[in-house]
């Protein structure tokens, strides 16, 4: 079971995995506790971490549902569809239908904690989590991430960490 | 160092609420939000929410899923993985990514694809054929009822026969190199083998498709809008990549248009017996590939439009 703010790794793509422990040692991805970790390891170190993480299963959790019904409305809303007036496509068109991820690229945004999901894009905004110029992946979440309010932010977060993993079927 | 534990890992991998200093923000790009930003489209379609609660209401939404999930609520008549959303926007609402409120307001009209006056119905027929690689259903089905009223109902307050911002792909114009192939590749390389993957078949995940196709079986065929390498070029500059309009320059978005329309795709269906017949009838363009020799092969000399395998042909009777 995920802890508040710390995410799952399980399931992570291994070349996912070791790109962020790289950034963490360039600084480019900042975190008190992460930067200092990473930064002794070397590259056959940070592989053997990602493919270890990369082969576990990703763990099940059941769903919960959100008390606050307007807020897992305009949650599963930015989800499902996004808010393109404000450029803001749908999470799970790139994240694939019920945010499962694609490897390699595309990391998995459920059975992760709220505070995780909120960290991460809040992170983006303020410049704590950023790759290299070039790097596409990075700069599709970065824009998507510039353009969400507060709200948006704790809505989807709330709505995508409710949700059940390992879901049998969408429909 | 211990690798095996973990919770040990985990635990520590994350803890972003204790942030430390932020770093110099390097230059990530930034770009438009959307393809509206270009248009000066200033017309809103009323909000899904407000979709009515009456029978007139569940066409509507039929409409709305057909755009969403062509393959699921309209298998009959599709013969691809593509989506009528994938080519416009927002189930069709986007300024720039041809919305169907703009175009529902300028029918009938008259088409030189066809060299007849077209209904909206026979408008979206076209689409059937050409860019769903299927078959166009009958005028008055239903599908085609739930995509007009969908259409109407997204057109509300809008003035019919009158030119309206923001309808079609935006204007681009041409560049002064010619496009190229070389040059388009290497932007397909960088900036869209990401999600449409290095041969253009896009991705898909437990059987749903995230990524469309771009060529090959699963895209549109060589009768669709998109084959062409105005509307693909003027598509990509407003639309993609996903979620960053406009960042392309001109120049890139002719090269790559041009790449991704060098490729392989299922048959014209308008097809006359011979790539030379049908070229010089339907693709006397310099803005269609089809007939040119592109590495050393003739595209669209793939013989005989196949029978549209369409998506329900196994378990819906005829
Ligand atoms: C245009 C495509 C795109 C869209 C739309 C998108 N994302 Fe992302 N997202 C990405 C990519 C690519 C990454 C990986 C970024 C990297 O490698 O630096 C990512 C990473 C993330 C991460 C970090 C995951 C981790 O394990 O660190 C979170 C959280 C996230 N996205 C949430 C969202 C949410 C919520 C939405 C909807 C509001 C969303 N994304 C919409 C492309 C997208
Ligand atoms: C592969 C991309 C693609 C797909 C998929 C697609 N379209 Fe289109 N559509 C286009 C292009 C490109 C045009 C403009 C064609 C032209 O100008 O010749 C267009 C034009 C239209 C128009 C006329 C727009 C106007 O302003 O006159 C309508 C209506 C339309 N499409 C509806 C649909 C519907 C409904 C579907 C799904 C059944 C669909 N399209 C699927 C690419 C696509
Ligand atoms: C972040 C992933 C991503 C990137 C990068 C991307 N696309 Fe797309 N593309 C999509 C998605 C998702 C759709 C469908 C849009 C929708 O349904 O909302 C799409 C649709 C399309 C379509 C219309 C549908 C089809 O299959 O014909 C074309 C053409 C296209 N993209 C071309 C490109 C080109 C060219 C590039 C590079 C310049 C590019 N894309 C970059 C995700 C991406």
């Amino acid at each position: 079971m995920a802890v508040a703010g710390y995410p799952r790794l399980a399931g992570l793509s291994a070349e996912y995995i070791s790109e962020q422990l790289k950034a963490y040692i360039d600084g480019r991805r900042v975190n008190a506790i992460m930067s200092d970790m990473a930064k002794p390891l070397t590259i056959v170190q940070i592989q053997s971490v990602a493919t270890f993480f990369s082969t576990l299963p990703m763990p099940t959790q059941a769903g919960t549902p959100l008390s606050d019904a307007t807020q897992a409305d305009r949650g599963q809303q930015l989800a499902e569809r996004g808010d393109w007036s404000a450029g803001i496509p749908a999470c799970f068109n790139c994240h694939a239908p019920g945010g499962i991820g694609i490897q390699p690229s595309f990391p998995p945004i459920i059975g992760q904690p709220a505070a995780y999901i909120e960290a991460q894009i809040r992170a983006w905004k303020s410049g704590t989590r950023q790759a290299e110029p070039q790097n596409l992946a990075n700069a599709l979440m970065y824009n998507v991430a510039l353009r969400m309010n507060d709200n948006q932010i704790k809505s989807v977060a709330a709505w995508l960490a409710a949700q059940p993993t390992a879901p049998k079927n969408q429909h | 160092m211990n690798i095996a534990s973990p919770a040990t890992w985990s635990a520590i991998f994350g803890l972003i609420s204790a942030l430390s200093i932020a770093p110099t923000q390097a230059a990530v790009e930034t770009s438009a939000p959307n393809a509206a930003a270009n248009t000066g489209a200033t017309f809103e379609p009323p909000k899904e929410d407000d979709i009515p609660n009456t029978p007139f209401g569940n066409t509507i939404r039929m409409g709305r899923d057909i755009m969403l999930d062509t393959p699921k609520h309209a298998a009959r008549f599709v013969g691809n993985n593509l989506s009528c959303t994938n080519c416009h926007l927002d189930a069709g609402r986007m300024a720039g990514s041809a919305p169907l409120w703009a175009a529902y307001v300028n029918y009938p009209a008259y088409r030189a694809k066809n060299d007849k006056i077209n209904t909206y119905q026979q408008r979206l027929q076209g689409c059937f054929r050409f860019s769903m690689n299927g078959s166009a259903p009958p005028l008055g089905d239903p599908v085609l009822v739930a995509l007009e009223a969908y259409s109407f109902w997204l057109a509300t307050g809008l003035p019919v026969n009158k030119e309206v911002a923001g309808r079609g792909y935006p204007k681009l114009d041409k560049t002064t190199q010619t496009p190229d192939y070389a040059r388009g590749q290497a932007v397909y390389t960088a900036r869209c083998a990401l999600c449409h993957g290095a041969n253009g078949a896009g991705q898909s995940v437990s059987g749903r498709v995230v990524f469309p196709a771009l060529w090959g079986d699963g895209s549109y065929n060589w009768g669709a809008g998109m084959g062409s390498i105005d509307n693909a070029a003027q598509f990509i500059h407003a639309n993609m990549p996903y979620g960053m309009s406009y960042s392309l320059t001109p120049q890139d978005a002719w090269d790559v248009a041009y790449f991704m329309n060098a490729h392989e795709r299922p048959q014209d269906p308008r097809w006359l017996g011979s790539v030379e017949a049908t070229r010089t009838k339907f693709h006397d363009s310099t803005l269609s590939l089809y007939g040119q020799t592109i590495n050393g092969k003739i595209l669209g000399n793939t013989g005989a439009p196949k029978q549209t395998q369409t998506k329900d042909q196994a378990h819906i009777a005829p």
